[in-house]
């Protein structure tokens, strides 16, 4: 899992049908210290409501990200946010 | 699975809720270069049901197979400490030995 930075997210009329319940967000993955970007930005599923400029945990089970959907095995959804970030110590 | 250090703690009230009475912290990969245990690249956030504590050099293993460790099953993790290390050898030669 790695912590991120909520930039925005992406919206598509034409998608894959496990991804209806949730919304896409563009994450910037970063350093948990110093909140410094790392790498390109990503896009993963969200149900818990992050908003833009939270700081939040990815995770990239493919499984977890279809149980969070309520989706089936051919949910293509790798990389979910799993938490919302309150402290890192 | 990886070798890395224990750097931070992690606190999210707002999760998924496999992740509900679940220790999160913050490891930096390590590599051996030369026989000297090095900080490499990569910083991860994983579980921990093994008390690791800061400073502490554990293994990690990632992808799927993290769900196999115990009392993972239905947390959406990918990466979880599955062994707290007391002694590293390599080329014939200690590497890290525990206090």
């Amino acid at each position: 899992m790695f912590t991120a930075i909520v930039k925005g997210s992406v919206t598509a009329t034409r998608k894959h049908p496990s991804m209806r319940g949730a919304k896409l967000m563009i994450v910037q993955p970063i350093d948990p210290l110093t909140s410094a970007p790392i790498g390109v930005i990503q896009i993963a599923a969200d149900v818990l409501g992050a908003g833009v400029r939270s700081r939040v945990l990815v995770s990239s089970d493919g499984r977890g990200a279809q149980e969070m959907l309520k989706a089936d095995q051919f949910c293509p959804v790798r990389l979910a946010i799993i938490g919302l970030v309150d402290e890192v110590g | 699975m990886i070798i890395a250090k224990v750097i931070g703690r992690i606190v999210a009230t707002v999760k998924d809720p496999g992740f509900e009475g679940k220790k999160l912290v913050v490891v930096h990969a390590h590599v051996i270069k030369e026989g000297q245990l090095i900080p490499g690249q990569t910083m991860v956030v994983a579980n921990d049901e093994l008390g690791a504590g800061e400073g502490d050099l554990v293994v990690v293993t990632q992808g799927s197979s993290a769900r196999m460790a115990p009392g993972m099953k239905s947390t959406a993790t990918d990466a979880v400490v599955i062994a707290l290390i007391d002694k590293i050898d390599a080329d014939g030669k200690p590497v890290f030995k525990k206090n």
